[in-house]
């Protein structure tokens, strides 16, 4: 995936870059507004990620003219605690998805990920299948070798959430976010404990998990 | 060193002002002095007339009974009797024929005097030159006689004058009592402006030296206060009160970077030492160790995180997110969320709302919030017991109170709580980094309310009275 990263603090950006790269993409890095809007006219960038604060045009502004040109690539928006608290704003600018600095490199490549795959799959689904598990989003159902698993609302959520990002690592803040829309990263349990009664009912009886605790930073639903 | 303001004195607002309430005092005295000395001057007048009128009567009645020649013989002897007197006698054409007219000037003088009479109904007032009269010793003849000639037969005319010794010595006591009174008042006022100016700029001089130690660095130093209450006392107090604010916010400033130092030194001393291990580690080993290492790292980037969220809350500038939040469905997230936690522990955990309540605020940092408490509540709680969430519409704004059966908290610890990285001495080792509560108080207090630890009879009952929907700050 073709990402650029649009960041003024080159410690940063050398970071972000260099991140990236080892996760296996292509990045490219500019440090201000009107050289993301060049790069954003030859439609070869598959993601954007923007640090809000620039020097020149700031970065909800950029954001707004690659919207407002037709350019529907995905865009996450950096921004350092501090500033005027502007989700929303980042959000309604255009921006997908929002993390706040500092952040666990983790957290920034998992989301860009989810992101990538929401924009991969704007078709609508009416089931999900990974490794067996089935899904029927119409009828509510999931089944796990044909044997009909019996979910609550809320574990049907997670689960749902699990399988859109199957074999990719989602944390316990975008499954907060995800499933009761609420933002911020919880720093105990609580998640957890939803998760596990969710793997009670996916993986007990089955020779192989499928929800994977992956330590420090959250979850991955898969065999693999 | 203490007088060393007086020579700023002569220009302080205090002494000109005294000076101009002298200007008005003295205009004012001598207004009323100039009414009193006329009234004065009027009231001696009109008894001096009345001596003369009844003078210039008896004697009439005199002449008229006793005849001319008695009366003339007569006249030389009243004069001597009556020493301010002086008689005489005139026919028609003004010719003085007898009587004390020989003190006057001549003849002609006094013809004079009598010709313009009839115009003023015989009141006439003239000058006597003393040295000619045959009283020289006699002081209070140097004056102004006033007399009035009155006809007493025919081609007869008596003028009786008196000097006006009293109204000219009235004259003189008010002038000079004026004159010395004006002077008097000049000297006082000078001097008592320059000494009430004197002690307030004293007093102003002690403020400006305290505040002067103060800035160079002595926040211990506090105005000085009298037992008076004036405006300087009052003055002061305020001062101190202030002062008392800054040094124990200042305190407060202090007290919070050395818990932040103490609290982040000890997981980065067990960062370096784990790293400092690692190095001489096995490679099966090294996995694990630096699996730790960047668990313990998030855990400081977290507790960062939240410094910052509390500082930037406590600032006040995070209310560009403020929408009307339907606080029910938040409770009901939140009873949702954190029902399997509670389960897990076998804790009842109860939800209770009496009515639909909505309330301008920012939703993330409210459930945020509230997290903390139901948080906390079922954490301490031990197995089996039960924590209650409540949501009761009151007259002055929802009530939002979280309860539970767990330990409580001492009366004397339970505002500490909220400060940073306070943690009760039974909980130090269980999981958290004190700041939960930090932020529970900062989202209150930027939703314009505070939270309350209360006793639960057993546990704890947090109350948190979040204001009217109404009303947004």
């Amino acid at each position: 995936m073709h990402i650029l990263v649009v960041e003024d603090d080159s410690t940063m950006a050398r970071h972000i870059v260099h991140g990236l790269t080892e996760a296996g993409h292509d990045v490219d890095h500019v440090s201000d507004g009107r050289d993301m809007l060049r790069a954003a006219a030859d439609d070869s960038v598959d993601m954007f990620v923007v640090d809000r604060m620039l020097p020149g045009m700031d970065g909800l502004s950029a954001i707004q003219a690659v919207r407002a040109a037709g350019n529907e690539t995905p865009v996450l928006i950096l921004s350092a605690l501090g500033d005027v608290d502007d989700r929303v704003h980042g959000l309604k600018a255009g921006g997908d998805d929002y993390l706040v600095k500092p952040f666990a490199f983790s957290e920034l490549i998992a989301r860009i990920e989810a992101l990538a795959r929401r924009a991969a799959s704007r078709e609508v689904n009416t089931s999900l299948q990974v490794d067996g598990l089935h899904m029927n989003l119409l009828a509510r159902q999931v089944f796990r070798e044909d044997i009909e698993i019996d979910l609550k609302p809320r574990e049907f959520q997670l689960l749902e959430y699990l399988m859109r990002n199957a074999g990719h690592v989602v944390t316990r803040a975008m499954l907060l976010e995800a499933v009761w829309h609420y933002h911020f990263d919880p720093q105990t349990n609580v998640i957890d404990v939803h998760v596990s009664r969710l793997r009670q009912k996916i993986d007990k009886g089955f020779e192989q998990p499928l929800i994977h605790t992956v330590r420090g930073i959250g979850y991955v639903l898969g065999t693999s | 060193m203490y007088w060393a303001h007086l020579r700023n004195v002569w220009r302080s607002t205090t002494f000109l002002l005294g000076l101009w309430f002298m200007v008005l005092f003295s205009a004012s005295v001598l207004i009323i002095g100039g009414f009193v000395y006329r009234q004065a001057m009027v009231f001696l007048e009109q008894e001096l007339r009345g001596t003369i009128d009844l003078e210039l009567n008896q004697s009439r009645q005199f002449y008229l009974e006793r005849g001319e020649e008695i009366f003339l013989a007569e006249i030389g002897g009243l004069a001597e009797l009556d020493p301010p007197g002086i008689y005489i006698i005139l026919d028609d054409a003004c010719q003085a024929l007898a009587g004390g007219y020989k003190r006057l000037d001549d003849d002609e003088s006094i013809q004079e005097i009598c010709t313009g009479a009839p115009e003023t109904d015989g009141w006439v007032r003239f000058e006597l030159d003393i040295q000619r009269g045959f009283r020289a010793q006699i002081p209070e003849w140097d004056d102004d006689v006033y007399a009035r000639i009155i006809p007493i037969a025919p081609n007869r005319q008596l003028l009786y004058g008196r000097m006006g010794g009293n109204i000219d010595s009235a004259r003189e006591v008010v002038r000079s009592a004026l004159n010395w009174g004006l002077a008097a008042m000049a000297v006082l006022a000078i001097l008592g402006s320059f000494l009430m100016a004197g002690r307030i700029a004293g007093r102003l001089e002690q403020v400006n030296r305290i505040s002067q130690e103060i800035r160079l660095g002595d926040l211990s130093r506090r105005m000085p206060q009298g037992q008076g209450g004036d405006e300087f006392d009052r003055l002061s107090g305020n001062l101190n009160r202030m002062l008392d604010q800054i040094q124990s916010l200042m305190e407060g400033v202090r007290s919070v970077s050395d818990a932040i130092a103490h609290d982040l030194r000890t997981p980065l001393a067990r960062l370096r030492t784990r790293l400092e291990r690692l190095r001489k580690a096995p490679p099966d080993e090294v996995k694990a160790g630096v699996e730790q290492s960047i668990a313990e790292t998030d855990r400081m980037l977290a507790t960062f995180n939240a410094l910052l969220s509390i500082a930037q809350l406590e600032a006040g500038s995070r209310r560009t997110d403020f929408a009307d939040v339907n606080m029910q469905a938040l409770m009901v997230d939140i009873a949702d969320l954190y029902e399997p936690v509670a389960s897990e522990k076998n804790i009842e955990l109860r939800l209770e709302h009496n009515a639909a309540v909505s309330l301008h605020g920012d939703r993330n940092l409210l459930f945020q919030a509230i997290c903390n408490l139901v948080d906390n509540a079922v954490k301490y709680t031990p197995e089996g017991g039960r924590v209650q969430i409540e949501l009761l519409r009151r007259s002055d704004g929802p009530r939002l109170v979280v309860s539970d059966s767990g330990p409580g908290i001492p009366p004397e610890e339970r505002e500490r709580v909220f400060e940073r990285f306070y943690r009760l001495d039974a909980h130090r080792e269980s999981a958290g980094n004190g700041l939960g509560l930090t932020l529970v108080a900062a989202v209150a207090k930027l939703h314009d309310s505070r939270v309350d630890m209360g006793d639960n009879e057993p546990g704890l009952r947090v109350v948190w009275d979040l204001p009217r929907s109404g009303s947004r700050a």
